[in-house]
């Protein structure tokens, strides 16, 4: 039977993290099916777990005008529950399996899971968060895109804690949040489209669309966004079709239990469309 | 490891696996409102309460409930305000095989703590992660909504 480590405080964590080959141990709503054996019996995990969940520093959530900071035990209800988060994002995360789950899940679980599917990760993406990894000896910070590198691949290192996420609090014109599954509650997601633009009299000064459970990682092509940001909204026709081209190409979704690649391409891009030339003009 | 925590109201403690589910912790401690379902977070049928948040037992490990409070229907049946819900039930017609309802009134309750006056559309948010597969859930979002009224001023 695996061995259990119960830290009372971060540098307890980082100590243990660095002396043992342990896995950390959040809220549990992925960890604990992933290794679930027969009734009556434990989890089967497959070395020595840490938990982290109550530890205090890691609970913190920090809203200030440039940043949200959001410890890694902050669990998606305490998010949701926090009046100084803006709602638009709260949209995806307010979607995410049902309240009991939301209970217990966390951000820093979604991300570590690094699931293709990952219900937080098209608003991390597209809104350029940032992840803090800390070691005993070293702290750093890392954008999301660079941090996940494939299903369930990430760069966090043995040693390392992953401990605080960093939103950017930028205030944009318009949000948009689609999320495409069997059912509203408790589905993974078969598609979701998370876009946020910025339009001043008109013009689009910004654009982000990030879209998920469409390939291996999110979907977020920058250079698509800069060849619309400047353009005129209600004359962009031509650039919404270019930009959906550009999607097309991208877009590599596969065939599994929970939908198929001809849906998912279909999907994505009609919601990337409504955004674009619906949403936006409203 | 021994697990010390407050099981409605008594202290207990277990000397079990750190990865037990609570699930299974609270069937030998002969809970047996609470229930496995699915055993993978989907269904709702072994809800419990967590100090006071209602979570599914069958995703919690057993090593992270030291010195939580636990509510299991066998203790929240004890309250006022599960005589509302019970009476909100029985008048719609809310309890058909049974199986789910101990996780139904648990979710009702995590409703109407955060919330003593839901709307329709507020319960069904509420209830999203119960399933039943006999009433269809009209009957039981009707029976939340007479508990409301028959508890009011309980919560």
């Amino acid at each position: 039977m695996v061995k259990s480590f119960q830290p009372t405080t971060l540098s307890e964590a980082l100590d243990i993290r660095m002396n043992y080959d342990v896995m950390v141990f959040c809220g549990g709503s992925d960890i604990m099916i992933k290794y679930r054996s027969w009734s009556g019996t434990p989890a089967q995990f497959p070395k020595d777990v840490m938990y982290i969940g109550h530890l205090k520093e890691l609970k913190s959530l920090d809203v200030n005008p440039s940043e949200i900071t959001i410890g890694a035990a902050v669990s998606f209800s305490q998010f949701l529950n926090d009046e100084r988060i803006p709602t638009m994002f709260k949209k995806p995360i307010e979607q995410i399996g049902s309240v009991a789950i939301r209970n217990i899940g966390t951000f820093a679980g979604n991300i570590c899971h690094a699931s293709p599917a990952g219900d937080t990760l098209p608003m991390l993406y597209a809104l350029n968060a940032k992840v803090v990894l800390m070691s005993k000896r070293f702290r750093r910070v890392v954008a999301i895109e660079d941090f996940i590198s494939g299903p369930g691949v990430t760069c966090l290192k043995n040693d390392e804690i992953l401990t605080y996420i960093i939103i950017p609090n930028t205030i944009f014109s318009h949000s948009f949040y689609r999320k495409v599954g069997s059912r509203k509650a408790n589905a993974i997601s078969k598609v979701s489209v998370f876009a946020v633009a910025d339009v001043v009299e008109y013009r689009l000064a910004d654009v982000r669309i990030a879209v998920g459970s469409c390939g291996p990682i999110v979907i977020r092509l920058k250079d698509a966004e800069a060849r619309i940001i400047g353009s005129n909204i209600s004359e962009s026709d031509q650039t919404v079709n270019s930009l959906l081209r550009m999607f097309d190409d991208k877009i590599v979704p596969i065939d599994d239990v929970r939908s198929t690649k001809v849906y998912r391409s279909k999907v994505a891009l009609n919601l990337i469309e409504t955004f674009l030339a619906k949403e936006l003009r409203q | 490891m021994k697990v010390n925590f407050v099981l409605n109201q008594n202290n207990v403690s277990v000397d079990v696996e750190h990865s037990n589910r609570l699930l299974d912790v609270l069937r030998d401690l002969h809970q047996t409102s609470v229930k496995e379902g699915c055993g993978e977070g989907e269904c709702g049928t072994c809800s419990v309460l967590l100090n006071g948040k209602l979570v599914n037992s069958c995703l919690i490990a057993i090593a992270t409930v030291e010195g939580c409070h636990v509510t299991t229907l066998e203790g929240y049946r004890n309250t006022k305000r599960f005589e509302a819900i019970k009476k909100g039930f029985e008048v719609s017609g809310g309890v058909q095989c049974g199986f789910c309802t101990p996780g139904f009134v648990l979710a009702a309750e995590a409703i109407l703590s955060e919330n003593p006056d839901p709307t329709t559309a507020e319960i069904r948010k509420g209830i999203e992660g119960n399933l039943c597969r006999c009433t269809g859930y009209q009957m039981i979002i009707d029976g939340i909504l007479a508990a409301k009224n028959i508890g009011k001023g309980l919560w």
